[in-house]
């Protein structure tokens, strides 16, 4: 197995483990939130995704990508629903969905990469808000005793790292393909670091979160 | 080109390293930020609590005092008439009179036992042990109820924390004659882990959960006992077992 293949897959893997253990804990009739299901399903999808584009490449294209970004950003929103109104959640989405639309109308292979980072990048803008309301719910409440003991600071972590990571990987590739005969791997290899790291605090977030 | 690569390579592993430090560093800030926000908030609530249970202590000395120099003098002085009347009624009135003088008996020792539950007048003599020892043997014998207390390990403790323990071991007693139906109590104070020793309250009532118990509860006797063991800074454990309840209370042992 060769180290593209392996970083991919404890990638995928990661992406897919976070439901698997929310639905491993459903079967034990544990108690769990809607919305941690909604979170692990994106991720649950995109490592699909993955998968599917490893196994037949060329069933796939980026258009897929796109439906999942707006997915993976409902799915944001809605984890954090319950500490911002309902208004500021669906402004948030229109936001998203008129950004990326207006982003791939005219797709060019060229720079659709660089025009993901900017999705990323507004992916990101948009949980840090998120994160701010929760942060102020959090230290208003103080309902935790530590914030490690909290689910969703994990969730957190992780979304901060794995968009942060993304934007900054995408909106760099066109500087990359700039040295074609370089190995793509040694950039590429971020990309699998970060989204593993977000399926490893989604995984301790869903394990924290059927015990809060 | 091969310098703007290594250039870009430099800046690239820059920032990404930037990039988790940062998002790191600010939830770890974030994290003890909370901690000491949520310790001082602990605090203070302790402080507040600890008010007011000691303003309920000197509350309860001095309806315990008005209790037995008024209404306990006031039922000496009426059954003292009584037994100076007694001699001039016929012997149907007497027998009237007795009875009437039994249960004024029976009255004036239920006050003084509430008196004593009230107001331990023994703690700061003879110490926590030897008190509890008298309460829950006086308990028992007014309830009817096997009540069994054994000692292990008990640190030195100060005044106000000797009679936060003898009122929670009170509390939880009064809790479970109210509403659990136990016959049989155990009361086990034990060594616990490092710098910890343990209270573990066992009966053989109805099964109850604990944490629900403190959510859903509308009364003030679990929510006292509660707020013992939060000034105590101890923690309450409910154990699993085969029969009844098993309640362990694990208290920092203080210099």
């Amino acid at each position: 197995m060769d180290l593209y293949s392996l970083l991919n897959g404890i990638m995928i893997g990661s992406e897919m483990l976070p439901l698997a253990m929310l639905i491993l804990f459903a079967l034990q009739k544990k108690s769990i939130s809607k919305r941690w299901v909604f979170l692990t399903a994106s991720a649950f999808v995109g490592g699909t995704y993955e998968l599917t584009l490893e196994l037949y490449p060329e069933g796939f294209d980026d258009y897929w990508y796109y439906i999942f970004t707006v997915f993976e950003t409902a799915s944001i929103i809605y984890f954090f629903s319950s500490y911002s109104s309902k208004w500021i959640s669906f402004a948030l989405l229109g936001v998203i969905l008129i950004f990326t639309l207006l982003l791939f109308s005219n797709i060019s292979k060229e720079t659709n990469m660089y025009r993901f980072g900017w999705v990323c990048l507004m992916q990101l803008a948009i949980t840090l808000v998120c994160i701010f309301q929760w942060g102020r719910d959090r230290f208003q409440n103080l309902l935790f005793p530590s914030l490690f003991d909290d689910p969703d600071f994990f969730a957190n972590i992780g979304l901060v790292i794995y968009l942060a990571v993304c934007s900054f990987y995408y909106l760099l590739y066109p500087y990359m393909i700039q040295f074609p005969n370089d190995n793509m791997l040694f950039y590429w290899i971020i990309l699998p670091a970060a989204i593993s790291a977000y399926g490893i605090f989604l995984s301790i977030g869903s394990w924290k979160q059927q015990q809060a | 080109m091969d310098h703007t690569r290594h250039i870009l390579n430099l800046y690239y592993w820059i920032g990404f390293s930037v990039i988790l430090l940062v998002v790191f560093l600010i939830f770890y800030i974030s994290h003890f930020y909370y901690k000491t926000l949520f310790n001082k908030q602990k605090n203070l609530q302790h402080h507040m609590m600890d008010e007011v249970l000691k303003s309920r202590e000197s509350e309860q000395v001095r309806i315990a005092r008005d209790l037995h120099d008024g209404v306990l003098g006031d039922l000496a002085a009426i059954r003292f008439s009584l037994n100076l009347f007694k001699s001039q009624l016929n012997p149907a009135q007497q027998e009237f009179m007795i009875q009437t003088e039994e249960q004024l008996q029976k009255i004036t020792q239920e006050i003084r036992g509430l008196c004593h539950d009230l107001v331990p007048p023994i703690l700061e003599t003879v110490g926590l042990v030897k008190t509890l020892q008298t309460v829950l043997e006086e308990k028992a014998q007014r309830t009817g109820k096997k009540i069994e207390l054994e000692i292990n390990y008990v640190p030195q403790l100060s005044a106000i924390d000797e009679l936060h323990i003898l009122r929670l071991v009170q509390e939880w007693l009064a809790n479970h004659f109210q509403h659990n139906r136990s016959n049989t109590f155990h009361v086990h104070f034990a060594p616990a882990e490092a710098g910890h020793w343990k209270i573990v309250l066992t009966d053989n009532g109805e099964v109850f959960n604990w944490k629900q118990l403190m959510q859903e509860s509308q009364g003030l006797g679990w929510k006292n006992l509660q707020a013992r063991v939060m000034i105590l800074q101890g923690t309450v454990e409910q154990k699993e077992v085969t029969s009844g309840n098993e309640i362990e209370i694990i208290i920092p042992v203080r210099s």
